[in-house]
C-alpha cells in the first residue's frame, strides 16, 4: 500500500540463515518428526549392531514368541525376531518411499519446466499425458502399474514414481509460468541465453521450494503406498523383511499373536506422520504465503 | 542505425484484435538517443521488446545496421550482446537467487569462449562495476541487499558487460525516487558519451525525456504521432495529443497554465479514422479519415489534419 | 485547527529488533487547507497518514504525542469510534483504486450504499445521489458508469469513482495518499484539479501524500518535506519551493529535470536514502549533505522558524539567520 510499509517489510523478508532459525525454532512439530525421521534412519542403519538377529533367518522352534528380553517385538510365524525384521525393513521402506519421490520430483520439474516455459505443442502434450495419469484414482494405477511391471520392490517403487509425477509437473508449470514473466528470466531471453540454461539457472532455483515442500509431504504417502503395495503382494517379496509385507502377513495373527503386525504398523504410522510434519515445517518456512 | 518499417503487432484476445503497434516507422542513427513518449497502453514498450527480441512483429520489418533483426518469426543475433535492455523494475529485474558477480557476468553466457573470456575477466567486471557506483566487496552479495537505485546500477553494469552498441531503456528510472533518479539519469548520460553509445529511451515521464534525448516520438494507441527534435516538440508541439500531453506537465514556479482537455467520445466513429479521433477535443469530420505525416520543420512530422 | 498532530512517533517491530519510522512529528491542518507532504521512499510520509486514521499494522506501535481531531485525540478513542470516524468524517484515497473498489459489485450500488450509510436516506435517495456523486467528480454518463462494474473503467475513472466514495459524506478531511502516482501525466491533471475543486466546493481539507514536486505544487497551501521519518522543511508551498531552507528540499529540487533549462546537468543527491534501522545521531541527512559539519553528524537538529511561518532542521540554516 505505501513504499514506507514495504521497505519496512524488506528488512524482514530476506530469507536468510537467522529468520529460518526464528521460524524452525518456534516449531516443535517439525523438531518432533526430525528427530522421529533421524531416530529411524539411525535404528535401521545400525541394525547389524542393535540386533544379533539376521531378519530373514528361519528359526521356527521359536514361532509366535511374545514380547520379552530376548525379543522385544516377539517373533513371527517362522521364528524370525520381529524388531530386527522392523530395522533392517526401515531401510527399504525409507530408502524405496525417498527415492520414489526423488525420482518423481526429479522427472516433474523437467517435464513441468519444460512445458510452463516453452507453451504450445510440447505444453499441450506434455499436459494432456498427465491428465491421463490423473484421470485414475492414483493407488489403483500404481497397483495395475506395479502388476503389469511384475511383484518386486523396485517396480513398486516405480509404480509410484509414475502416478506421483502430475503433481509435480503442474506445480513445476505453474512457478514456471510465473518466472517466465519475471524480467530476471525476460533479460535473459534479451541476452540471447539457451533457453535450457535459463531454465537450469533461473527457472528450477527460483521453482524449487514448493517442489520441496511437494516432496516432503509426500515421503510419507509414498512409505505407505509401498506399504500398501507390500501388503497386496505387490510389492516386497518375502522373505524381503519391508513393513507392508510384514503386516500383509501379521494381520492375519493379530488376534492370537498382536504384536506381529502392531510393531511394524507403529513404526509406518510414526515414519508417515513424521514427514508430514516436517513438510508442514518447511511449507511455513519456505512459503511466503503462509507468513503471518 | 537501426531502421523499423511499417511494423504492426496484433494481439488476440478472444475474438478481440488490439493493434498494440500499428504501421510504425522509426530510423534510429549511431549516436542518437531516442525517446518513446506516451500514456500505458501506447505501444511504447511494445516496440522496445520487438527491438530486444521479446514480442514478434506481426507485420514489417525490423533492421540493425542493415540486417534485419527478425526473419520469419525467429529473432536473428548478428552479435549476441550488441544490444542490450535496461528494464523498469529493478525488484524483478535481478534473479534474488544469483550473486552480484554472477548476475552482472550473465550475458556472456550467450557469447563464444574466447570472448567470454576476454570480457568476464576479473578486472574488466571490477572496473565495470566501479564504473556505475558500485563497491567492489557487492561482488559476493545478494539483490535483495541493495537499494532499488543500486540494483538499477547493477542491471546497468551487466548490460555493459558484452560492450553494446546499442541499449533500450525501458523506463529505467520509473521506480526509483527523485534522488536516485539524477544519479542513474547522469550516470546514463555519462556512459553513452563515454562509450559512444545509441540509446532508445522509453518513458512516460517528459521532463525526463527532455533532459536525456535528442530526439522524440510521441505514441498514441499504437503509433506515432508526432516525431522531431526535443526542442521543436516541447517548444512547437503540433499534435494535440503532444499539445495536452505538454500541458498537463505540473510545473513548479509557474501558476496556473492554461490546461487543454481531452474530449468526450463523439456519437459518431469509423474504422479508418485517426487514432486520436475519440479524444480530440479539436475533431473535425475530416478526422474520420486516417491522416498523413506532414512536415512541421526540419525532421519534425506530425500525423494530423489540422494546422 | 481541524487536525493537530502533536510530537507522534512510531515504531515498527520486525523479527530483528524494532524500526523508529517516525520521530515527532507534529503539523496541523486547519479548515480548508491543502497540506501536501513530500518525501521520498522510507520518508515516513505514508506512515504518516496511515497513523492518523490508526491503519497502521499490529506490528506498529505508536508511542508518546497526540493526534487531535476536532479536539478529540484519535489515539485514545476506542476502536469502533475511529471506524465510525472513517469515511464519515475522514475520507480515504489510496494509489491503487481497484484495492478500494468491490471488484463485484457495480459501481452505482457500492457508491449508494455508502451514502446510505453515512447520510441516512432512503435507498432509492441514496442512488440518485450516487449518480450526482459521479457527476461531481465529472463522470461524462454517470448512469451509464454507475452500472458498471470496477474492471471495465480505465484507471482514471476508477480513481475518481474512489474520490467519489471518499467524499460521499462528505467528511472534514480527505486524505489521499500518492493519488495520481499510478495514472498517466495527463490523467493526473484532470484528478488533481478535481481534487482542489472538490476542496474548494465542500471547504473539505485535503492531506496530500506524494513523492512528486509538481502534484505539490499545483495542488497545495503549506508543504511539508520529510526525511528518514522526520519534518526536515515546513512552510507555505511558494515559499518552501522558490526559496528552500534545508539542504535536502534544494537538493531535491536541483534534482528534478528542468523543462526550461534542460541542458543543466541534474544534481544527483550523492548516497543512498537512509537506512532507518541505522539512525545517526546528529542530522539523519548529514551523510549525504554537502554543507553538513562535523556539529551535524553528532546533533540532531531541531525544527526552528527561519522565516515567518517557514520552519527547517537545519543547524547551518540557523547559522544563516544568526550572521
Amino acid at each position: 500500500m505505501s513504499a514506507e510499509i514495504q521497505t519496512v517489510k524488506q528488512i524482514e523478508k530476506p530469507i536468510t540463515i537467522h529468520p529460518v532459525w526464528y521460524k524452525l525454532k518456534n516449531n516443535k512439530m517439525t523438531w518432533i518428526g526430525f528427530v522421529i525421521i533421524f531416530v529411524i534412519i539411525l535404528t535401521s542403519l545400525l541394525a547389524p549392531v542393535l540386533t544379533s538377529y539376521d531378519p530373514t533367518k528361519i528359526y521356527i522352534v521359536e514361532k509366535f514368541q511374545g514380547p520379552s528380553g530376548k525379543h522385544w517385538f516377539g517373533t513371527d510365524e517362522v521364528g524370525r525376531d520381529i524388531l530386527s525384521r522392523i530395522l533392517y525393513g526401515g531401510r527399504l521402506s525409507l530408502g524405496m518411499g525417498v527415492l520414489a519421490i526423488l525420482i518423481t520430483a526429479a522427472i516433474g520439474i523437467v517435464l513441468g519446466t519444460i512445458s510452463g516455459f516453452f507453451g504450445g505443442y510440447i505444453d499441450q502434450i506434455i499436459m494432456r499425458i498427465m491428465d491421463m495419469i490423473l484421470a485414475f484414482p492414483t493407488l489403483i494405477l500404481a497397483m495395475a502399474l506395479a502388476a503389469a511391471l511384475g511383484p518386486s520392490l523396485q517396480n513398486a517403487m516405480l509404480a509410484i514414481a509414475i502416478v506421483k509425477i502430475p503433481v509435480y509437473v503442474r506445480l513445476a508449470r505453474s512457478e514456471t509460468l510465473v518466472l517466465r514473466e519475471k524480467l530476471f528470466v525476460k533479460s535473459a531471453i534479451t541476452f540471447g541465453i539457451h533457453p535450457v540454461r535459463i531454465i537450469l539457472k533461473h527457472i528450477v532455483p527460483n521453482s524449487l521450494s514448493p517442489v520441496i515442500i511437494q516432496a516432503t509431504l509426500d515421503i510419507g504417502d509414498a512409505i505407505l503406498m509401498i506399504a500398501t503395495l507390500g501388503f497386496l503382494g505387490l510389492g516386497a517379496q518375502p522373505p524381503t523383511p519391508e513393513w507392508g509385507a510384514m503386516i500383509s502377513i501379521g494381520w492375519k495373527y493379530l488376534l492370537d499373536f498382536w504384536w506381529y503386525p502392531t510393531f511394524p504398523g507403529i513404526f509406518l504410522f510414526m515414519s508417515s506422520c513424521a514427514f508430514n510434519l516436517i513438510g508442514d515445517g518447511i511449507r511455513d518456512i519456505l512459503d511466503p504465503k503462509s507468513n503471518s | 542505425m537501426i531502421d523499423i518499417h511499417q511494423v504492426r503487432k496484433t494481439f488476440k484476445t478472444g475474438a478481440m484484435k488490439i493493434d498494440a503497434v500499428k504501421d510504425t516507422n522509426l530510423s534510429i542513427q549511431q549516436g542518437e538517443t531516442v525517446g518513446l513518449v506516451g500514456e500505458s497502453g501506447s505501444g511504447k514498450s511494445t516496440l522496445g521488446k520487438m527491438l530486444s527480441g521479446l514480442e514478434t512483429p506481426t507485420d514489417g520489418m525490423i533492421a540493425y545496421k542493415g540486417i534485419e533483426l527478425w526473419k520469419k518469426k525467429k529473432f536473428k543475433r548478428l552479435r549476441p550482446g550488441e544490444i542490450q535492455t535496461v528494464f523498469q523494475d529493478p525488484q524483478s529485474s535481478l534473479d534474488p537467487r544469483m550473486r552480484v558477480k554472477d548476475i552482472i557476468l550473465e550475458p556472456l553466457l550467450a557469447l563464444n569462449s574466447k570472448e567470454r573470456k576476454e570480457k568476464g575477466k576479473m578486472e574488466r567486471l571490477i572496473y565495470l562495476m566501479k564504473r556505475v557506483g558500485l563497491k567492489e566487496d557487492h561482488m559476493n552479495r545478494y539483490p535483495h541487499e541493495f537499494s532499488g537505485g543500486q540494483r538499477q546500477r547493477i542491471a546497468i553494469a551487466r548490460a555493459l558487460i558484452t560492450d553494446p552498441q546499442f541499449m533500450i531503456l525501458d523506463e529505467p528510472t520509473s521506480a526509483l525516487d527523485i534522488s536516485v533518479q539524477a544519479q542513474v539519469l547522469n550516470l546514463l548520460k555519462e556512459l553513452k558519451r563515454e562509450k559512444n553509445l545509441t540509446y532508445i529511451f522509453i518513458s512516460h515521464n517528459m521532463s525526463v525525456i527532455r533532459y536525456m534525448c535528442d530526439r522524440v516520438a510521441v505514441m498514441y494507441k499504437g503509433k506515432i504521432v508526432e516525431i522531431g527534435p526535443v526542442q521543436s516538440i516541447f517548444q512547437n508541439p503540433k499534435h494535440p495529443y503532444t499539445k495536452i500531453l505538454l500541458s498537463s506537465l505540473p510545473s513548479l514556479f509557474e501558476e496556473t497554465k492554461e490546461k487543454i482537455n481531452f474530449s468526450h467520445p463523439p456519437s459518431l466513429s469509423s474504422e479508418s479514422a485517426c487514432v486520436f479521433y475519440q479524444k480530440c477535443p479539436l475533431r473535425q469530420e475530416i478526422c474520420l479519415k486516417e491522416p498523413c505525416y506532414q512536415p512541421a520543420s526540419e525532421n519534425h512530422t506530425f500525423s494530423c489534419h489540422l494546422q | 485547527m481541524l487536525l493537530e498532530m502533536k510530537d507522534v512517533s512510531v515504531e515498527f517491530t520486525g523479527m530483528r529488533g524494532s524500526v523508529q519510522v517516525l520521530k515527532n512529528i507534529s503539523l496541523n491542518i486547519s479548515k480548508g487547507e491543502i497540506l501536501g507532504i513530500v518525501g521520498e521512499s522510507g520518508s515516513g510520509k505514508s506512515v504518516t497518514a496511515l497513523s492518523i486514521l490508526r491503519l497502521l499494522g499490529n506490528n506498529a506501535k505508536t508511542s508518546n504525542g497526540e493526534i487531535l481531531f476536532n479536539g478529540t485525540d484519535l489515539l485514545k478513542i476506542r476502536t469502533k469510534e475511529i471506524q465510525a470516524l472513517r469515511g464519515k468524517k475522514i475520507g480515504m484515497v489510496f494509489q491503487e483504486p481497484m484495492t478500494a473498489l468491490h471488484p463485484t459489485m457495480k459501481i452505482g450500488r457500492q457508491l449508494a450504499e455508502v451514502i446510505e450509510r453515512h447520510r441516512a436516506v432512503s435507498k432509492k435517495a441514496a442512488f440518485r445521489l450516487a449518480v450526482q456523486a459521479l457527476k461531481d467528480v465529472h463522470i461524462h454518463d454517470p448512469e451509464l458508469v454507475a452500472a458498471k462494474y470496477p474492471f471495465e473503467l480505465s484507471g482514471g475513472m476508477r480513481q475518481r469513482i474512489v474520490i467519489a466514495l471518499a467524499m460521499a459524506a462528505p467528511p472534514d478531511l480527505l486524505i489521499a495518499d500518492e493519488p495520481t502516482t499510478a495514472l498517466d501525466v495527463t490523467i493526473q491533471a484532470e484528478i488533481l484539479n478535481l481534487i482542489k475543486e472538490l476542496n474548494n466546493k465542500n471547504d473539505t481539507s485535503v492531506l496530500i501524500i506524494t513523492h512528486d514536486m509538481g502534484v505539490i505544487s499545483q495542488l497545495c497551501q503549506r508543504t511539508l518535506v520529510m526525511y528518514g521519518g522526520e519534518i526536515v522543511e515546513s512552510g507555505s508551498t511558494n515559499g518552501v519551493l522558490k526559496n528552500p531552507k534545508h539542504p535536502y528540499t534544494k537538493a531535491l529540487l536541483n534534482a528534478l529535470p528542468d523543462l526550461a533549462d534542460p541542458a543543466q546537468p541534474l544534481q544527483a543527491i550523492p548516497g543512498e536514502i537512509m537506512d532507518l534501522r541505522h539512525r545517526p545521531n546528529g542530522c539523519s541527512f548529514a551523510a549525504r549533505c554537502s554543507i553538513a559539519g562535523e556539529y551535524c553528524r553528532t546533533h540532531q537538529p531541531a525544527l526552528v522558524e527561519i522565516l515567518p511561518q517557514h520552519y527547517t532542521a537545519c543547524w547551518k540554516g540557523e547559522k544563516e539567520q544568526n550572521d
